[in-house]
């Protein structure tokens, strides 16, 4: 009687603990390259993060920008092409230089170009470890 | 707290005419025969009045005639003290004043025949069409409201809920069934019960498959503009397709759906019993809440659970006065999350249009369980259970990051877990019945696992008869939840490491007294609670965030990270009674239920709060009449939960704490065989909830300024279903009028 039960059982236990489960193996991850316009995704992401994110360490720089109309439009820009995470000023001029024209910012002293400069300092002191890719992520 | 008060005199009152109603010897002979018997309070057959524990039994027949369609329907309007709560995700449960939003079920424990669901990784139990049971085959359910960890472990917090499957005499046949419920779902199913000798042994076999599908209705979810911009322009965009960009809401036609196959087949022979339990619960996620941020309607995002379940049991009488129960268990389960948003907006990629973060956990665990029982005296009335219950687990899970069109991730893996940990959980249970006006229970259950220091679960009661239809009863019950893998070990880009979380514990005290007279049964009992290290996330504040960071603990930056922790504490009491019986030969069916109770949230500041979620009135009412023949049976069944705050109340979000309001459902049923074929049955049900919007803000959180407030999640207020069943080759589908019983 009891026989016929153990193979029974046994062979149901070796179907579903063999059986194939959700893979919970990493994914090969390749970086993207590091130049503006193909940065690295995980960077881009835990970058913007520490500028936009409510409480994040240049939210503050951040929302004064954002209350500048042009400076919004520049800065979100940037955020999207992922300029805050190229290590030198001048890389991230070149980077947002598109940015600059389409928010309509035209010469050095335009204020709102002074409001995002106070946000790429920001960005260069307290998000230095992110933007650089010293540690990235995603949220969610 | 007048209202409260008020309802206690009714329940007085209704004590008082009990005792008028004391009539003859035949009312004794009746009250014997409706004395209800429940197994999972002390794991032997016992009387409700006298076991360890308040409780319920729901029969297969109650959720015939009353129409019910899943677990959480059947506790919120039948069962005593135990009410749930629908997110439109999986459904909260709570008991005498404490429920815990989007908690899913970790803190009552749930079992199918003994075996318990809640799985180690997320410690979750599903209460809705997703336990994994075809729902035709539930024979009862039984509910022990209060703290059970002295028999079964963690989980058992709040309760217990064993779901009990049919015996081949009681599902005997074929039998096929289908039910459609207007723009909202359908199911199909269909199951067997035979029985056989084999090997010189009795044995027998039940199974049963069912399919469920859910489809609608279509929400509406209020807009909330959301007035943020990425750069190029446009506003930000909730929905795939673009449209309706800076708001969120609208109409949900595609992301709230499920579909639930389940398959159970249960063999005895001779000794023997095995189950088996294969289960999948996909569903789609409706709305942006808390930390899930998904796209607006969006039909690729979605949750599902995978189970498979095995139980081998074997019975054997070593003499007449010992028992040796043994059982070996292995389940296998996993959980995948997959949600999608406008990858520029949910993951600030501009590299491509839609990103995934897929959220995979994989947990198995297998043990042993030998329970021997010793029947001193021989008639049951000293018993001595001990046993020891060994058992081993095995986690894994992990987050990606990827693009959905092209399954490539753009961010590395994150939330690795990869573990495992074994736990040995000693007990012994005394009964002792000296007389036949009192009963003693005592029991003590130590778990020693190797996550967190062995923590001990003691239980005593005792029950005094001093007449013959009066029972008062105290209990004393202590019982725990150890913390899941994912509050532990889970490190991703939104969570920290915990460290040094500690079990969570419940102190619980109880005093009750049951009255039955003839057909009638009434309990009123009242119940204190205290609930220490309550497992929460807290959001870390930089300085924190900056020392882990320091520490190489946390390989990330980002604002917004939280890490478990035991951070807040519960004090809890009220009263909760009941009132059942029928009349007219059984004819006439009635009960009505309620739980009154105040709880109070303590943080580690000492600030206090309201418990979001759990109402702190709710009960139910239930009546039904049998004409018997062709007739049909007419039951009504309604349950109340009182106003309660909504889950994000006191989060800032809000000026002012906003509270549900109190809601109200009523549901009609008509059943009854149909003329012409033998074996073929209908039912028919409405439902109306009083309430258009339940106690969950939907939408993602406002930023700072606030420039809007989230809304809530709708009820679904006007419900019709329909059903029929036909049951073939059975013997007593004549008398039963195609019911399976």
């Amino acid at each position: 009687m009891i026989r016929p039960l153990r193979l029974v059982s046994a062979l149901i236990l070796v179907h579903f603990w063999a059986s194939g489960c959700a893979d919970t193996s990493p994914l090969h991850y390749v970086a993207r390259g590091k130049d503006a316009g193909a940065a690295d995704g995980a960077v881009v992401s835990a970058c913007n993060h520490c500028i936009v994110d409510e409480g994040a360490p240049c939210q503050r720089e951040y929302d004064a920008c954002v209350a500048d109309r042009r400076c919004h439009g520049l800065a979100e820009c940037a955020l999207a092409a992922g300029c805050f995470t190229v290590p030198t000023l001048q890389q991230r001029i070149a980077c947002a230089e598109p940015c600059l024209a389409d928010a309509g910012i035209f010469a050095g002293g335009d204020p709102s170009l002074a409001l995002a400069l106070n946000l790429n300092v920001c960005t260069l002191d307290a998000c230095k470890k992110p933007c650089s890719g010293a540690s990235a992520g995603s949220d969610q | 707290m007048s209202a409260r008060w008020k309802h206690q005199a009714v329940w007085a009152a209704c004590a008082l005419c009990a005792r008028t109603a004391l009539a003859d010897d035949t009312d004794d002979i009746r009250s014997i025969l409706n004395e209800n018997v429940i197994t999972t309070a002390s794991t032997s057959a016992q009387k409700a009045s006298t076991a360890p524990a308040t409780s319920i039994t729901v029969t297969a027949e109650d959720l015939r005639l009353y129409g019910i369609r899943s677990l959480d329907e059947a506790i919120n309007f039948l069962s005593v003290g135990v009410i749930t709560s629908n997110p439109l995700r999986t459904p909260d449960v709570g008991a005498r004043g404490v429920l815990l939003p989007n908690d899913q079920g970790k803190h009552f424990l749930l079992l199918v025949n003994g075996h318990a669901l809640n799985d180690p990784l997320y410690g979750a139990a599903r209460f809705d069409e997703g336990l994994g049971v075809p729902f035709d085959m539930i024979d009862r359910i039984e509910v022990i409201v209060g703290p059970g960890s002295v028999l079964y472990g963690s989980n058992a917090m709040l309760g217990v809920i064993n779901v009990i499957t049919k015996n081949a005499s009681d599902y005997r046949g074929g039998h096929v069934l289908g039910d459609y419920e207007i723009g909202r779902s359908e199911r199909v199913g269909a199951g067997s019960g035979f029985t056989f000798k084999a090997l010189g042994q009795p044995g027998e076999v039940t199974a049963g498959v069912e399919y469920f599908r859910r489809f609608g209705p279509d929400l509406q979810l209020a807009d909330q503009p959301v007035q943020r911009n990425l750069g190029d322009g446009n506003l930000v965009r909730f929905r795939r397709d673009g449209s309706r960009p800076g708001i969120w809401g609208g109409t949900v036609h595609d992301a709230y759906f499920a579909e639930a196959p389940s398959g159970m087949l249960r063999v005895r022979l001779g000794e023997f019993e095995v189950n088996l339990i294969a289960s999948a619960y996909r569903r789609g996620i409706p709305y942006t809440y808390g930390a899930v941020n998904v796209d607006f309607d969006d039909p690729d995002s979605y949750e599902l659970d995978r189970a498979v379940r095995l139980d081998v049991k074997h019975d054997a009488a070593l003499s007449s006065l010992v028992q040796l129960t043994s059982r070996l268990y292995a389940d296998a389960y996993d959980y995948q999350r997959g949600v999608n948003r406008v990858a520029q907006y949910g993951c600030y990629q501009s590299f491509f249009a839609t990103c995934t973060y897929y959220d995979v956990g994989v947990a198995r665990w297998a043990g042993v369980e030998e329970r021997l029982s010793l029947n001193w005296s021989g008639d049951s009335s000293f018993v001595t259970m001990l046993g020891v219950d060994a058992r081993m687990r095995w986690v894994r899970a992990k987050r990606d990051a990827i693009d959905f069109d092209t399954g490539q991730p753009f961010a590395p893996t994150a939330g690795q877990i990869d573990d495992s940990a074994g736990i040995v959980s000693p007990y012994i249970q005394q009964t002792w019945s000296p007389t036949t006006f009192l009963d003693l229970n005592g029991g003590v259950r130590v778990d020693a696992d190797q996550r967190f220091s062995p923590i001990v679960s003691p239980r005593g009661a005792v029950a005094v008869t001093p007449f013959k239809k009066t029972t008062l009863r105290a209990i004393y019950s202590q019982a725990f939840r150890g913390p899941t893998w994912i509050e532990t070990d889970a490190a991703n880009y939104q969570q920290a490491r915990a460290q040094g979380v500690d079990p969570e514990v419940v102190r619980s005290a109880e005093a009750s007294i049951e009255e039955r007279f003839a057909t009638q049964r009434i309990m009123f009992g009242v119940f204190r609670t205290w609930w220490d290290n309550l497992v929460e996330p807290r959001t870390l504040s930089p300085a924190e965030r900056a020392q882990l960071q320091n520490a190489g603990e946390l390989p990330i930056t980002s604002n917004s990270i939280v890490q478990y922790r035991n951070i807040s504490s519960l004090t809890n009491y009220g009263w909760n009674g009941g009132w059942d019986g029928s009349l007219v030969e059984g004819r006439f069916g009635y009960g009505v239920n309620a739980t009154s109770a105040f709880t109070m949230r303590q943080d580690a500041t000492g600030k206090e709060q309201p418990l979001p979620v759990a109402p702190q009135f709710f009960g139910n009412v239930h009546v039904s009449y049998s004409f018997g023949g062709y007739v049909p049976t007419p039951a009504l069944a309604a349950y109340y939960v009182g106003a309660r705050p909504i889950d994000r109340a006191f989060d800032g979000t809000y000026a002012s704490p906003p509270y549900a309001t109190p809601l109200a459902e009523i549901r009609g049923t008509l059943t009854g065989p149909l003329p012409g074929l033998q074996g073929l049955a209908y039912s028919a049900s409405a439902a109306y909830a009083t309430a258009a919007q339940g106690p969950y803000a939907v939408g993602p959180s406002p930023t700072t300024p606030q420039s809007f407030v989230p809304g809530t999640v709708p009820i679904d207020r006007f419900r019709v279903f329909f059903a029929i069943r036909y049951d073939f080759l059975t013997e007593n589908s004549a008398q039963t009028g195609g019911q399976s019983r």
